[in-house]
């Protein structure tokens, strides 16, 4: 505690305070930037820490990681276009309330749920890391096989109107993702000799030109429309009544716990837990017609589980030495650099850095928090730039964003073919969120089914006899299947009453 | 209208040629002429991308040369290896990358060779070892016991690896050596073989010395032995035998870091990279990074690269058709 208070002091001194200050505010501009993340502002600021103090480089790039997880939703609400994969489910009520002129509002509920999923995360982290962190060992190929399924089958029952569509997209995306080496013999599937498949398609391409493109081919094509002036009138704090608060309290609660948990989770984070939060809170909400319209519950529940993964990745990084998602992982490299051999005597051996992580992203998120506030009444002015110079900046964007990833012309064609792709599945209404989520998780869905195959002599059966896993694959066929239960015995039970 | 197109057309191209051909001239000795792009076949952030981010670094001081590191993971390294075989001969781009390249050519997930069709530049073996390691509440004691147990009840026995990476490439040595039955499974990067260990999902597995040495230290994990491009034991690790000195001789197995150019590329120019290489292995700074880092480099002469790549290409054939990989 003592340390963590000093940590947090440190941080007060005007270098460390403006390096975090610049640090977050950067974070979220590249979070906001369609393609680009804080985690790729991560990787390329990791080479200038080589000759930083550990602590104030640490610092810097926590800072970026932190901004940019919070920064993702701008692009979502304002454009409907997410800044990273962490927000894609936030477009899906943010952008409607943008339309009906509560962008302000949007926003607002946004940012505050960010903060409260970044700040009680790494509390969280902070205080229980080295309890709970064990657990993370316990899960073998089985969990992660039916997690990852379990995830699928909720976001497809999301298309309630319409499960088939749902599973339908859902396969659509498996099956993109199956193309490129196949996991664990590496064989190239579907590759037809092009080294550029061989890696299989780029998520920042399929993401880009699904939503960034298409977006913008649909609404030239249906002619411009003008967004309705966003309302500014009784805006006061940030928007957002503390009503709608205490409305959403469960909802929020459960959405931060499911980002914390998959955020703990070696190798899942943010791109995951939004969409997984945004599907429980409308299939339990009392009111599940409004979701996709325009309700400021699904801003929360994708805002604070995305930003809750941050504090959920960084448990098994420092319990452990595990890292919880890929910025985590790049973190563990910079902490490599300098020395630091990251495992579970990271504690131990170096509490100082431990503690320097928690306090900067305590710091930070606050930090992101102020920005934002003072942010979100300029962050609509994009929507008073005329479309004819605002979409071309967008597709240039795009473009820019495919190539820094990447590092490959190729990959145009591949955002124009998503594009392409989009468009048709907007056309027979098949919805976006199931297939995209399957196309992230479909490679490790495969690891993970055969290596549980391999691992011992009794092919499918451990998939069904481990107790999580069994509880996660019959909650995936009751997601399916309930909602047609739940109507056959409302017949049967109405017959009755009739009689 | 048009001849004036034309003549500006044409005075375009003489003044071009004249350019290029002074640009030649002026430097035709030295390399690095312009700005070099060091085509890096892995994600920034990992342990290749720093390796060649402290080298591109400490060169670009040294030869006041910009360096820029591209990374290009696409394809598990065939579309960096392509990217450098098809560019301009002149040095201006080279690939940095490790042994896995031979594997995956012998693997057929790349149809070049990197020996015939590149321009070996320099290689650099890296020192470190890793480790055989099993869960901290294992029967076992010894490689002599597991090995055993394998034998006892053929195929029970978990070795998780890598599949065609350096770890399976380990596991296959070892099997040939001692004869051992196990089976040898799937198991993803060192971060989560170290979690399938420690989880009791797999037995044993090939995991790098200096990650794994704390997790034996905080009583999570068991070391039986180490394994490195050498017999002898890791420095680095000194409590735990060598395989190759428990007898498995030929169960031996190291990372070589390397730089190829174009397979054209003049041997001017290699024999410069080279020697602008010796600099820099040799600079304090940059020893001191790579030692904290834990993979220590050795500088090898161009002889001895070339050499060193043909003995790893030779080695890497063998076990990749012993293993049925092909």
């Amino acid at each position: 505690m003592e340390m963590f208070l000093s940590s947090l002091f440190s941080l007060m001194s005007p270098g460390p305070f403006l390096l975090v200050l610049i640090a977050s505010a950067v974070g979220i501009v590249l979070g906001a930037i369609p393609g680009l993340s804080g985690g790729l502002g991560v990787a390329l600021m990791l080479p200038v820490t080589f000759g930083m103090d550990p602590h104030l480089g640490l610092a810097m790039l926590i800072s970026i990681w932190v901004g940019g997880v919070s920064g993702a939703m701008v692009g979502s609400i304002l454009l409907g276009i997410p800044g990273s994969p962490s927000a894609i489910a936030t477009c899906f009520d943010g952008y409607p309330m943008t339309k009906n002129g509560q962008a302000v509002k949007a926003l607002g509920a946004a940012i505050t749920a960010s903060f409260m999923g970044t700040f009680f995360s790494i509390l969280i982290a902070t205080f229980l890391s080295p309890v709970i962190a064990d657990l993370a060992l316990k899960l073998g190929p089985w969990e992660y096989f039916s997690l990852g399924f379990c995830a699928i089958a909720l976001v497809a029952a999301l298309s309630r109107e319409n499960v088939f569509k749902g599973l339908a997209a859902a396969a659509i995306g498996l099956l993109l993702s199956s193309v490129g080496f196949a996991p664990i013999d590496g064989f190239p599937r579907f590759a037809f000799g092009n080294y550029y498949l061989n890696g299989g398609f780029d998520l920042i391409s399929l993401m880009l030109g699904l939503f960034a493109i298409k977006q913008i081919v649909t609404d030239y094509a249906r002619g411009q429309k003008e967004l309705p002036p966003v309302d500014m009138r009784n805006i006061t704090g940030f928007g957002v009544s503390l009503k709608e608060y205490l409305e959403n309290a469960v909802n929020l609660v459960r959405s931060f716990l499911i980002g914390l948990w998959i955020g703990f989770l070696p190798g899942m984070g943010a791109a995951l837990s939004n969409m997984v939060a945004y599907a429980q809170a409308k299939s339990s909400s009392k009111h599940p017609e409004k979701f996709g319209k325009g309700c400021v519950d699904g801003v929360f529940a994708s805002e604070i589980s995305n930003n809750a993964s941050v504090g959920g990745s960084l448990i098994p990084m420092v319990a452990l030495g595990i890292p919880g998602d890929g910025t985590t992982a790049i973190l563990l490299g910079g902490l490599m650099i300098h020395g630091i051999q990251p495992g579970p005597l990271l504690f131990t051996n170096n509490p100082d850095i431990v503690f320097t992580l928690f306090a900067t992203a305590i710091f930070a998120a606050i930090l992101v928090l102020l920005q934002q506030y003072f942010g979100m009444r300029l962050f609509p002015m994009i929507l008073k730039i005329p479309y004819h110079y605002l979409y071309p900046v967008i597709i240039v964007l795009g473009f820019v964003g495919v190539y820094v990833s990447s590092s490959t012309t190729f990959n145009f064609v591949l955002l124009l073919a998503f594009a392409a792709l989009g468009f048709l599945m907007d056309m027979v209404k098949l919805p976006t969120s199931p297939f995209i989520l399957s196309f992230i998780l479909g490679p490790m869905l495969e690891l993970n089914m055969r290596k549980g195959f391999t691992y011992t002599d009794q092919g499918i059966w451990p998939f069904f006899t481990r107790p999580i896993s069994a509880l996660l694959l019959a909650s995936a066929v009751l997601s399916i299947v309930w909602p047609y239960i739940k109507d056959y015995l409302r017949k049967h039970h109405g017959s009755k009453v009739n009689r | 209208m048009k001849r004036s197109f034309i003549t500006l057309l044409l005075a375009l191209v003489a003044f071009s040629l004249v350019a290029e051909g002074q640009s030649d001239k002026g430097s035709a000795a030295a390399w690095p002429k312009g700005s070099v792009q060091f085509v890096v076949p892995a994600k920034a952030g990992g342990g290749t991308d720093a390796a060649a981010r402290i080298i591109s670094k400490a060169l670009q001081e040294n030869l006041g040369k910009p360096f820029v590191v591209v990374n290009q993971p696409a394809g598990g390294g065939s579309v960096a290896a392509e990217q450098v075989r098809t560019a301009k001969p002149d040095g201006s781009t080279i690939l940095f990358y490790h042994t896995s390249l031979l594997a995956s050519y012998y693997a057929g997930l790349y149809d070049k060779s990197p020996l015939d069709e590149f321009t070996t530049c320099v290689v650099m073996p890296v020192g470190g070892s890793y480790a055989l390691c099993i869960g901290p509440d294992s029967p076992y004691n010894s490689v002599e016991d597991l090995v055993a147990a394998s034998k006892a009840s053929p195929d029970k026995i978990t070795l998780g690896v890598q599949l065609k990476g350096s770890s399976h490439f380990m596991a296959g040595l070892l099997t040939r050596d001692s004869g051992a039955r196990f089976r040898i499974v799937e198991a993803g990067s060192d971060a989560d073989k170290l979690v399938a260990v420690q989880g009791g999902q797999i037995d044993a597995a090939f995991i790098n010395t200096p990650g794994a040495l704390q997790y034996v230290e905080a009583g999570k994990m068991k070391i039986l032995a180490t394994i490195s491009g050498m017999p002898e034991r890791d420095s680095g690790a000194s409590n735990y035998p060598s395989l190759a000195e428990l007898g498995y001789e030929n169960t031996v197995y190291g990372l070589d870091f390397f730089i190829l150019g174009p397979k054209e590329m003049d041997s001017a120019i290699a024999e410069q990279i080279n020697a602008a290489f010796k600099d820099i292995l040799a600079d304090p700074e940059v020893i001191d990074q790579f030692a904290k880092m834990r993979m220590p480099l050795t500088y090898l002469g161009l002889d001895a690269s070339r050499k060193r790549l043909m003995e790893g290409d030779k080695k890497i054939g063998e076990t990749t058709e012993m293993l049925g990989l092909r």
